[in-house]
């Protein structure tokens, strides 16, 4: 089997080489940030003139410091300041603890962020399988504007989110980042009932005491979470464009095991969607800071 | 921690982003932290904050009631109340053990009864609080063996613990709503009514004592049904959890009647003249709150600091119309325990037709439904009525809350405000 190429995903883009091209006249040159702070991980994009600059961090237990220090990372990366950020719009996880004093700031769910990133990278999408470091979602999407039509979300169990496969990479000794691209050089169909992290683990140890390869065990791991994930689809119904998004979104064997599940192909798009969330929140900051603007200028007139 | 955010109501037109900001720093961590934060949201509403009053010292009180030569029971709390305060016994609603217990009922439910994990939380909480208060006052339960197969098993595991458990036999609301079904269903729960009355009392119930209290009931569910069509013009006056409060106090006045009619009477008045209380994003969006009363009172808030306003409910608390005379006041219990004019008894489907009348009434944008984790009932009741309105066009969110005292789970609190972005 052929293992795409890894991407190597810059800091920076022109909006011009990353937006779809629908979407670049609706992004205004005002310095916004978007911060996605994940259960594992977290993001930010940074909108200043014509770029978008990327960066990314471990979530920590505090995410009002992960906050911050992304927004200090980001700051070293670009030269911005401050004084120069008009409005910062936090989401994800860790986004209810969020409450900036240096800027004007809000707060919208990572659903509507991821959909309206989606969007903005990818104008057509209309479905969205979204699979983070502790949650999966599925989510509709209007593409006229980017807003959310209709959405599930699997909470109750770990099945395929980044903290199982984290746990399944430990489990065959493979680094998170591995595991899926070793799912891709399976070469036997194994099946595995569970897909509770707690109860995984014995069932992944015994298939390792028969003698099982790791990479056929990776690869059953990866088909089992995609089943529960397909059924969250098939609740709401496959529309396409269909865009795959989140922490998990850059798992080869994943996306292969999804899209076998589906029947259908996920679009590319120019960043990775890791920083959909973040994206979709920097969109909704230039919004807000919009709103702001208009609002002030009627006061004064 | 306790919200220090102090809320204030802005004018009409003023930019959505000059409102009050809601910190949300420090979460709160359990029912009764939601509702002293409530409380100081509404202090402009001394109404709300003697509302919550009656809540916080209603069982307190009930207990107090007991150790003074009274009588207090626990009871489902919703049609039993006035057979109850006929009976002259204080009817303390189950339903306050999940929301003012303690973080240890669960793990008595899980160690010592040996409850399954995936125990339905109410059933757990409520015997697991039981259990912690086996050496108060309080130790009649008085219930309708119509109640869930698991809280039915519940019953017989407290009573193990020195509770005395009087069961009522039940019937439910036949197929189609069959009228000589009906009737014949009423009588049969009449009698049990009567039955249950010599038990508890050693002669047969004052049915003009009933024919009083139904009289009681009715009048206070006119003034609650105003203070709903006030609310529709001005939502956050009175916020979700508030309303809640409110609706459940109809079903037993939290133990104390007059003190209960006389909160209603005032908040009729504060909401007649009452200044418009502007949302935190400008416009505020009607929503439908179909299901259980729920538990975790941060899904009521964030429904409310995001923009939305849950204007339409279908509980447990039947409060749409009066309750229906029959031949007989107990009867008339009988009846509308059944569902009465709305039908809401039995299958779940009885809800769909009374569930479209008052979305079209209140105007409500979305629903939310909402049970308990690990109903297995209420979940297929879900799925029945979430299908019925996603083929109307009215997008809805099915919910799962915990019963017992705790946090709500930060997934909850993400689901409920994307519904609420989604709609705006």
């Amino acid at each position: 089997m052929r293992i795409p190429k890894k991407i190597k995903w810059k800091r920076y883009m022109k909006i011009n080489a990353i937006l779809a091209d629908e979407k670049v006249s609706d992004l205004r040159p005002t310095t916004v940030i978007g911060i996605d702070i994940g259960s594992r991980q977290a993001k930010a994009v940074l909108v200043h003139g014509d770029e978008i600059h990327t960066t990314i961090t471990a979530s920590g237990v505090d995410s009002q410091e992960t906050a911050e220090r992304l927004i200090k990372k980001i700051g070293r990366q670009t030269g911005i300041l401050h004084k120069d950020i008009a409005y910062v719009v936090g989401t994800g996880y860790g986004r209810i603890a969020l409450d900036f004093e240096a800027f004007p700031s809000d707060v919208v769910t990572e659903i509507s962020c991821h959909a309206m990133g989606a969007h903005f990278l990818n104008a057509g999408t209309r479905t969205i399988i979204d699979i983070g470091g502790q949650d999966s979602k599925a989510i509709k999407v209007d593409p006229d504007n980017g807003r959310v039509v209709e959405f599930v979300m699997n909470d109750k169990c770990a099945a395929g989110t980044g903290r199982f496969l984290e746990k399944v990479a430990e489990l065959l000794d493979y680094k998170l980042e591995e595991l899926g691209e070793k799912a891709l050089l399976a070469e036997k169909t194994l099946e595995v009932s569970s897909q509770c992290v707690v109860f995984a683990e014995s069932e992944i140890i015994s298939l390792k005491v028969k003698g099982e390869r790791r990479e056929d065990i990776a690869a059953a791991i990866h088909f089992a979470s995609a089943r529960r994930v397909r059924n969250l689809v098939n609740r709401l119904g496959l529309e396409p464009e269909l865009v795959f998004s989140g922490g998990v979104s850059n798992n080869q064997g994943m996306k292969r095991a999804l899209e076998e599940l589906i029947g259908h192909p996920f679009k590319t798009t120019k960043l990775d969607m890791v920083y959909a969330g973040a994206l979709g929140a920097a969109v909704f900051a230039q919004r807000y800071y919009e709103g702001v603007r208009a609002s002030t200028e009627r006061e004064v007139a | 921690m306790l919200l220090t955010t102090e809320i204030k109501p802005i004018a009409l037109g003023q930019s959505i982003f000059s409102a009050p900001k809601i910190a949300t720093r420090q979460e709160l961590q359990n029912q009764l932290e939601y509702i002293n934060a409530s409380k100081q949201e509404h202090s402009y509403s001394p109404a709300v904050g003697k509302l919550y009053d009656l809540a916080l010292s209603y069982v307190e009180d009930a207990e107090k009631h007991a150790i003074n030569g009274g009588r207090s029971a626990w009871v489902m709390g919703i049609w039993d109340s006035p057979l109850m305060y006929a009976l002259d016994i204080v009817p303390i609603s189950l339903t306050e053990l999940g929301r003012l217990g303690s973080n240890d009922a669960m793990m008595i439910a899980e160690d010592y009864f040996q409850l399954p994990k995936e125990t339905c939380s109410m059933v757990a909480s409520v015997l697991g609080e039981w259990y912690l208060r086996r050496n108060h006052p309080v130790k009649e339960i008085i219930v309708f063996n119509r109640s869930c197969e698991p809280l039915n098993l519940g019953w017989e595991l407290i009573a193990d613990e020195g509770f005395t458990v009087h069961r009522i036999e039940t019937v439910n609301r036949p197929r189609n709503n069959d009228p000589e079904r009906l009737a014949e269903h009423v009588r049969f729960l009449a009698e049990e009514f009567e039955d249950l009355a010599i038990r508890l009392t050693g002669k047969p119930v004052d049915q003009a004592r009933v024919a009083y209290e139904i009289e009681r009931i009715n009048r206070i569910l006119g003034k609650v049904r105003k203070i709903l069509d006030l609310r529709k013009n001005n939502p956050l006056y009175i916020r979700s959890l508030a309303t809640m409060f409110l609706l459940m106090g109809s079903g037993h006045y939290f133990g104390k009647p007059e003190e209960y009619e006389a909160v209603v009477d005032l908040l009729l008045s504060e909401l007649r003249v009452a200044d418009y209380i502007q949302a935190a994003r400008g416009k505020v969006i009607p929503l439908a709150w179909v299901g259980g009363r729920g538990q975790e009172f941060g899904v009521y808030k964030t429904v409310d600091d995001c923009g939305g306003a849950i204007l339409a409910w279908s509980t447990p608390n039947v409060w749409r119309h009066d309750w229906v005379n029959a031949r007989t006041p107990l009867e008339s219990i009988a009846l509308n325990m059944l569902g009465g004019p709305e039908g809401y008894g039995g299958s779940p489907v009885h809800r769909l037709k009374p569930i479209e009348e008052l979305i079209e009434e209140y105007g409500a944008k979305g629903i939310l439904f909402y049970s308990y984790v690990g109903c297995s009932f209420a979940g297929v009741h879900q799925e029945i009525q979430r299908d019925h309105f996603h083929k109307l066009g009215i997008p809805s969110i099915s919910l799962e809350g915990s019963f017992q005292v705790g946090p709500p789970s930060g997934q909850l609190l993400t689901r409920v405000r994307a519904f609420v972005e989604m709609l705006s």
